[in-house]
């Protein structure tokens, strides 16, 4: 078989996925931006003779097989449905849909082509949350009843730094991202541990804002520092997951499964790589022991390849499934599906509108059938501005709706940070 | 001063908390229990004479022995009922938890509290454990920042095949146990982290995750047929909590954990639970402190000694020693030791329960100092047990599934190892 050729759109992150799909033995054929730094990242990684569109309808005529989206974080929607349209391969960064109309749009566009969709979340595919997926497939925790998912990434307020690199404009999403709306790290790995489906959701947020003062940055209006989500899920159980947390403790990602008989865990911190394995006495398999600490191994034909790459490997895992689902000429396994992505994305819109509403619970439409897609087929309810700031949100983003930046902060981060990408 | 004098209502849990009082100094005047044999108790009738005591079989002859405090050490879900005797005969009252089995009993409660000159103390223990005094410690500290999340997982897990443990725990078809739905037994895990942080939650939702125990050779009457029960409170200080009651997750462990702006802590689970895991971010960390440590802190109390003595990781001497200080200070316990913690707490478990009968509803948590709160459960009694003397039945169910019944031939078993 020839090799697959992909385009990029949003080459920021996108030239990081971009070198893993080479890795995979895909070509880089095409890309789309109109950010000259990130444009100069892609030229270094793929080329200077890189084909270079600044408009996505001249970029998705290129001659390609699949298109990888990496533009803004709310945006992959309308551009997935243009990419089915003209019978494109779609691999899309997380969320699949920043609006719950997008996602019925999403689904009726997708059933009506013939082209592979992955949700190119990646975290999954982390040695320790394979090897949790690996322990429940093979029963020795019994039936899953309760699952963690946490991606804590806090940081020093006032990092201007930082700001430049990743929030480097006054309406960027991330200014404006409620904290339940960033799930597919939490969620993702619990789903595809567990193979469940969120059906409801309760979120609720809590506010601690940055400290003001006279040297205080920030442009964000989002004064929550974490939302906390309860689902109730298609078999039973039940996960509690975070979106996006900003805990002081330091970076980790964390994730817990708990079944009738055993449960496991990986550390948070230092240890983090390390599994917590244990059962009781009348539960734990002959031969184990009640109680195991190891770091597991990859157990993968392509380690070296692995290693090599972002996100702990998944990055490259995931390319790689999505390069087997097209070459197979089948659709990604749950929870990287079209579907399953979907669902991702209503338990963290929905997340949202329960932190609003005091905790009301929410239930998650399946947009497989026709009376799902009608309740939530004109509502187009959004915290964030459009990518090129012009359409302004219609929805809070932070769970006290009329917080905002202080005079002093929002001065400074004009001053040191607007407009510097 | 005179020693005090204590009375004890329960004999099985309660001559575990006696011994505790008579190491604190106390003496144990009386004991009462209105099981309609003792039989199985009669080893603890020997150790309260020990002690002491003189043996009642009707509580309203017991509360008129010379006393000045009563422990209530009987059935889980009916405390309340027996304080409001004690606090009408001034008569101070150290309760099991959980302090009221209905919303309109929290009520009761409150309203003849507040008519009263005792002093009342939720003898909720987890609180006094180690590891959790060591997290309350930090968490006071201030270290933590702002305080954003708690959880706290009393996770107790058992084999349904064994059957002494049904003998010992789930002795009678409707006992408490046996009915007991799975937010109730919520103060395990609830108490510490209230007492921790100094938050009171506001607001109440639950999931239940169902599955009954499979087997032949399973032993039970357990109508309970779920595992778990996750609950997130929104609490006063805008801190939210992810708490179990009793779960029956496999893998045994108490865990508590603080996350706040600026660090985080919680202890580990398995055999390592009483190491404790700190972190800060490199930029919010404590000077002189690493950004991680993981250590075994120590108790730093001059009771120690005692403290070894004692049930429930030393948190039994603790929280008896509690309740005498109140009483010879002339003051109420601190928060959520106090009248209106313990109802919270009862109000956040009996809530939660509604919250996963309706598919995840949030319900508000009443305050009970007011009297518009009071009025809307004064009459509120619905309650998923039967009466101890078994003359009452539920009237809600104790289970997600409603239908959910025991399994015949579990029960079966059940019956034929009760009748040996």
């Amino acid at each position: 078989m020839e090799k697959i050729r992909i385009g990029i759109f949003g080459v920021g992150r996108g030239t990081g996925i971009g070198k893993n799909f080479q890795m995979a033995d895909c070509e880089i054929v095409a890309i789309c931006d109109t950010n000259q730094t990130h444009i100069k990242y892609a030229r270094d990684a793929f080329g200077e003779d890189i084909k270079v569109y600044d408009k996505f309808d001249d970029f998705i005529n290129h001659d390609m097989d699949a298109v990888v989206l990496t533009n803004s974080f709310h945006e992959h929607a309308p551009y997935a449905i243009k990419c089915f349209e003209k019978g494109l391969h779609v691999y899309s960064e997380c969320i699949s849909n920043g609006t719950m109309a997008e996602g019925v749009e999403l689904i009726r566009a997708f059933e009506k082509s013939n082209v592979v969709y992955m949700l190119a979340e990646n975290y999954p595919q982390m040695k320790h949350n394979i090897e949790m997926r690996r322990l429940v497939k093979g029963g020795t925790l019994g039936k899953i009843l309760y699952a963690e998912g946490e991606y804590n990434h806090p940081g020093p307020d006032n990092d201007v730094p930082g700001m430049r690199e990743i929030t480097y404009f006054e309406k960027h999403w991330r200014n404006w991202l409620p904290r339940t709306y960033y799930i597919t790290h939490s969620l993702g790995p619990v789903m595809r541990i567990t193979g469940a489906t969120p059906k409801k959701v309760v979120a609720f947020a809590s506010f601690a804002p940055p400290p003001d003062g006279p040297d205080a940055v920030s442009a964000t209006r989002v004064g929550d520092r974490v939302g906390v989500i309860t689902t109730q899920n298609d078999d039973g159980s039940v996960f509690r997951v975070t979106g996006c947390a900003k805990f002081g403790g330091g970076h980790h990602n964390f994730t817990r499964i708990c079944g009738t008989d055993g449960q496991v865990e990986n550390f948070r911190g230092s240890l983090g790589a390390k599994l917590l394995l244990r059962y009781d006495p009348h539960t734990k398999p002959e031969g184990k022991a009640r109680e195991t600490i190891y770091e597991p191994e990859w157990e993968d034909q392509d380690e070296d390849l692995i290693l090599q790459s972002g996100h702990g490997g998944g990055d490259y895992i995931s390319a790689r499934m999505f390069v087997d689902a097209i070459k197979e000429g089948r659709q990604p396994e749950h929870p990287f599906d079209i579907y399953s992505a979907v669902a991702m994305s209503s338990v963290a819109i929905l997340g949202h509108r329960s932190v609003l509403a005091g905790g009301k619970v929410f239930d998650i439409p399946d947009f497989r059938k026709e009376e799902d897609c009608k309740l939530y087929e004109n509502d187009r309810l959004t915290p964030f501005w459009s990518f090129d700031g012009t359409v302004a949100p219609t929805l809070p983003c932070c769970s006290h709706p009329d917080y905002a930046p202080s005079e002093t902060m929002l001065k400074n981060y004009r001053e040191k940070v607007d407009g510097c990408k | 001063m005179d020693k005090i004098k204590v009375g004890v209502f329960g004999i099985g849990r309660g001559t575990y908390i006696a011994k505790d009082f008579a190491l604190a100094g106390c003496e144990v005047v009386a004991a009462c229990d209105c099981a309609p044999d003792l039989e199985r108790n009669v080893g603890y009738v020997k150790e309260l004479e020990k002690l002491g005591a003189k043996l009642y079989r009707d509580f309203d002859e017991f509360i008129e022995h010379g006393m000045d405090a009563v422990i209530l050490a009987n059935a889980f879900h009916e405390h309340a009922p027996y304080a409001i005797k004690c606090m009408e005969k001034g008569i101070h009252v150290y309760s099991e938890c959980i302090s009221n089995g209905t919303m309109a009993e929290g009520v009761e409660l409150i309203r003849a509290f507040e008519k009263s000159n005792v002093v009342y103390l939720l003898a909720e223990n987890y609180p006094q454990m180690k590891l959790n005094r060591e997290i309350q410690r930090v968490c006071k500290s201030g270290t933590l920042g702002k305080v954003l999340f708690a959880e706290g997982e009393y996770n107790h897990p058992h084999d349904y095949t064994v059957d002494w443990i049904q003998k010992d725990l789930f002795y009678y078809e409707k006992h408490w146990r046996n009915y007991i739905p799975r937010t109730y037994y919520i103060t395990h895990s609830l108490g510490p982290l209230m007492c921790a942080t100094g938050a009171t939650p506001k607001k109440v939702s639950a999931f239940a995750t169902f599955a009954p125990p499979e087997g032949e050779g399973v032993i039970t009457a357990d109508n309970t047929g779920d595992r778990a029960a996750i609950i997130m409170t929104y609490n006063d200080d805008e801190s939210i909590y992810r708490v179990t009651a009793c779960s029956a997750f496999g893998g045994q462990a108490n865990s508590y954990r603080i996350c706040g702006t600026t660090g985080e802590i919680c202890n580990i689970r398995g055999s390592m639970a009483e190491k404790i895991l700190r972190r800060h971010g490199s930029w919010c960390c404590p000077e002189g402190l690493a950004s991680e440590t993981i250590y075994e802190p120590a108790w730093n109390d001059p009771d120690e000694e005692l403290i070894w003595q004692s049930g429930h990781g030393g948190g039994d001497f603790i929280t008896a020693r509690m309740f005498i200080n109140c009483i010879k200070e002339g003051k109420q316990p601190e928060h959520p030791f106090d009248i209106y913690g313990g109802v919270t707490m009862s109000s956040v478990g009996i809530l939660a329960w509604r919250s996963v009968l309706n598919g995840g509803e949030v319900i508000e948590i009443p305050d009970f100092r007011k009297e518009e709160d009071r009025k809307k459960y004064e009459n509120d009694r619905l309650t998923p047990f039967w009466s101890f003397d078994g003359t009452v039945p539920p009237t809600l169910p104790c289970c997600s599934h409603p239908d959910y019944k025991v399994d015949p031939v579990h029960l079966e078993n059940y019956r034929k190892v009760m009748s040996k």
